[in-house]
């Protein structure tokens, strides 16, 4: 079957004041029908390069991205406006993703309004109560505007924009970050259940592992640009294969137990502007070699579709900690 | 909990912003104890009231704002005390870390400079011996190369390390008391689990008090060893961090330990969300103030305001009517 969306060696270099910034580098992977994919890593890692570029708002330097099988980078602009009722997006600021000029139902109708015009008003009207009632607003709200509404209404409001199409993906670039806890997990349980009832794919992109475990079945690990780790979730999670993915999975902070000693010493990013060589980790990897500067590591999957990008994960996978050597700081 | 005073006592602090046509209450009565050396999470969502409390404390609220009530530091009151009075407690006796180290930090001056500049100001020292307790406690935050860091300007600084040099500046005149609003918000996980550590070993060598505000239970179960729960400018729970969490007594307490994303929980089940959202600033609350959202509401809940009463189980106090027995969430 076709996937709904394919990424192959997917560049993108934005020019700056300080010189080139390769913020994402050889990105491949693949995103099924109604399936739900986590992108995750640290700020600089790339992740909503990755969603502004799959959406266009930023062009690839390299690679190609594919819709259906047909090639999205190159799509005429004509085509990529009719695409916008497939491919939706939720953004992390629920206040400055709607035009504040529109009321709620007014900003819902939109996307009604541009790719069903043959739509009656009344037939429209219908469609934008039913989506509202859905996302849990009241009907005393549709006539409100964005700065009448606390934050997740407004995240309720651009979700109902983004699913009224009845569209085959969101990319949902921390949809989540801006809100409550308490308002934070009504709109988890409001995104899995338009995944699992109109089977609408997610790209889930967020920096938080605990609520991306919770909405989707395999997790892409970036960093620096480049992915380091892309599997199914139960694995993932429960035996990361990459020194990455361990190191932020130890520094989640999560009810239910204690942060390791080791999270303290997990330091910082390298800088964008002068990647390390080889295996971009290897600075902060508390089990680097020497080699691992040598060259870039391969993303090799296995027969379960667990990928993992790093030069020692053989060693490492058979079980051999003690080989563990100290933690390089950060510089 | 001793009966010998805290460090800082909060007794029936109120906050209210005058406005036209209705005010708003952002800190209802709250009592708060804090003893020396012990760290302290205050938490709640926004609009909670716990920045406007933390910045009570030092006397930073806005002049718009009325406070009422009482804030002693080591037996001397705050509220009301002179504008220079104010200042000499600031910094020198309590030191404030704000959320954002992009904007807390003068742009167009050195990390040294601001170091030095504060040390001075608190202190009788000269420039040189400034800019030397400036280095040492820049190493002593764990910036590395302090050296070099001290002629830098905060854009050339990492979040984290901003972070840390906000830390030093807050710490340089030996404070009792450091308040922290949401140190870690704007930081990656992997830069908040360095900082987490880093005050938890300051108050260990220096003995500084810690408060703790944030919206994130597990940063403060992580961190602190007490817990305060804000609800709408309330204390709905107050206890041992540890007890508090693994057994709320407040349905509040246990309905935002339900939301909160745990790695531990089933992957494939819904989270415990809240329904409804808190209550509009300057709403006016008869009764709890969770009650429209608390699935364990009663009549009496809507109309009688619960006192924050000892005696919970596990030590602390609770604020509710119906407490969970020591039964767990519900």
């Amino acid at each position: 079957m076709t996937p709904l969306l394919a990424v192959r060696g997917l560049g993108v270099e934005y020019r700056t004041g300080r010189g080139r910034l390769r913020a994402l580098d050889g990105v491949g992977f693949d995103v099924g029908q109604a399936e739900a994919l986590g992108v995750v890593g640290e700020s600089g890692s790339g992740k909503s390069t990755l969603a502004r570029a799959i959406l266009r708002l930023v062009p690839a330097t390299r690679g190609s991205v594919s819709w259906l099988g047909r090639d999205l980078l190159g799509m005429a602009r004509k085509d990529l406006r009719r695409l916008r009722r497939d491919l939706t997006v939720v953004f992390q600021d629920p206040l400055a993703s709607l035009d504040p000029r529109f009321t709620l139902a007014t900003a819902v109708a939109e996307p009604l309004i541009v790719h069903s015009p043959e739509l009656t008003r009344a037939a429209r009207q219908r469609a934008v109560a039913q989506i509202l009632e859905r996302v849990g607003l009241a009907p005393s709200l549709a006539s409100r505007y964005p700065h009448e509404l606390s934050g997740g209404q407004c995240q309720r409001a651009a979700i109902a924009r983004a699913m009224i199409t009845r569209p085959k993906l969101v990319v949902c670039d921390e949809p989540l970050s801006a809100l409550d806890v308490s308002v934070q997990a009504q709109i988890v349980n409001l995104l899995r259940d338009f995944q699992r009832e109109q089977g609408t794919a997610l790209l889930l992109i967020s920096h938080n592992l605990a609520v991306v475990r919770r909405l989707c079945t395999r997790v892409l690990v970036l960093y620096l640009g480049r992915i380091m780790e892309l599997g199914p979730r139960a694995p993932l999670y429960a035996a990361p294969r990459h020194p990455y993915t361990q190191l932020l999975l130890e520094c989640v902070p999560t009810l239910g137990r204690a942060r390791p000693v080791a999270a303290a010493g997990a330091g910082e990013p390298a800088s964008p502007f002068a990647p390390p060589s080889g295996c971009v980790f290897r600075t902060r990897c508390r089990h680097a070699l020497g080699r691992c500067a040598d060259g870039v590591p391969e993303l090799l999957a296995d027969d379960s579709g667990h990928a993992v990008a790093c030069w020692r994960s053989g060693e490492l996978l058979a079980g051999a900690p003690g080989t563990v050597t100290a933690p390089s700081p950060a510089s | 909990m001793s009966a010998e005073p805290g460090l800082l006592e909060i007794r029936g602090l109120a906050v209210r912003f005058p406005g036209d046509r209705h005010s708003v209450t952002a800190v209802d009565g709250v009592d708060l104890s804090l003893g020396r050396g012990r760290r302290l999470g205050l938490v709640g969502e926004s609009g909670a009231g716990k920045t406007q409390l933390a910045l009570a404390i030092p006397g930073l609220l806005p002049g718009a704002a009325v406070v009422g009530g009482s804030v002693r530091l080591d037996g001397e009151e705050l509220l009301g005390a002179s504008a220079s009075r104010l200042r000499s407690v600031r910094g020198a006796r309590i030191g404030f870390v704000f959320q954002d180290p992009q904007t807390a930090l003068t742009p167009h001056l050195t990390v040294g400079t601001q170091l030095v500049e504060t040390a001075r100001a608190h202190g009788k020292l000269g420039r040189r011996a400034a800019r030397a307790a400036a280095r040492q406690l820049l190493e002593r935050v764990q910036v590395p190369d302090p050296a070099t860091r001290l002629n830098q300007y905060p854009h050339e600084l990492s979040g984290g390390l901003r972070q840390r040099v906000l830390i030093a500046i807050a710490l340089i005149a030996g404070p009792q008391l450091l308040i922290a609003d949401e140190p870690t918000t704007a930081l990656d996980v992997t830069v908040e689990a360095g900082i987490l550590a880093l005050f938890r070993e300051l108050n260990a060598e220096l003995g500084t008090a810690l408060l703790l505000v944030s919206h994130d239970l597990a940063v403060v179960a992580d961190l602190c060893e007490d817990i305060a729960v804000m609800y709408a400018g309330r204390l709905l729970e107050q206890g041992p961090a540890a007890a508090v969490l693994e057994v709320p007594a407040h349905p509040y307490t246990a309905a935002l330990a339900g939301a909160s994303p745990r790695l531990d929980a089933p992957a494939e089940a819904p989270l415990a969300a809240i329904a409804g959202g808190p209550p509009a600033p300057g709403a006016v609350l008869t009764g709890c103030a969770f009650a429209p959202r608390c699935p364990r509401a009663a009549p009496r809940c809507v109309v009688e305001a619960p006192l924050l009463r000892s005696g919970r189980p596990g030590g602390g106090a609770v604020a509710c009517h119906y407490p969970l027995a020591g039964a767990g969430p519900p």
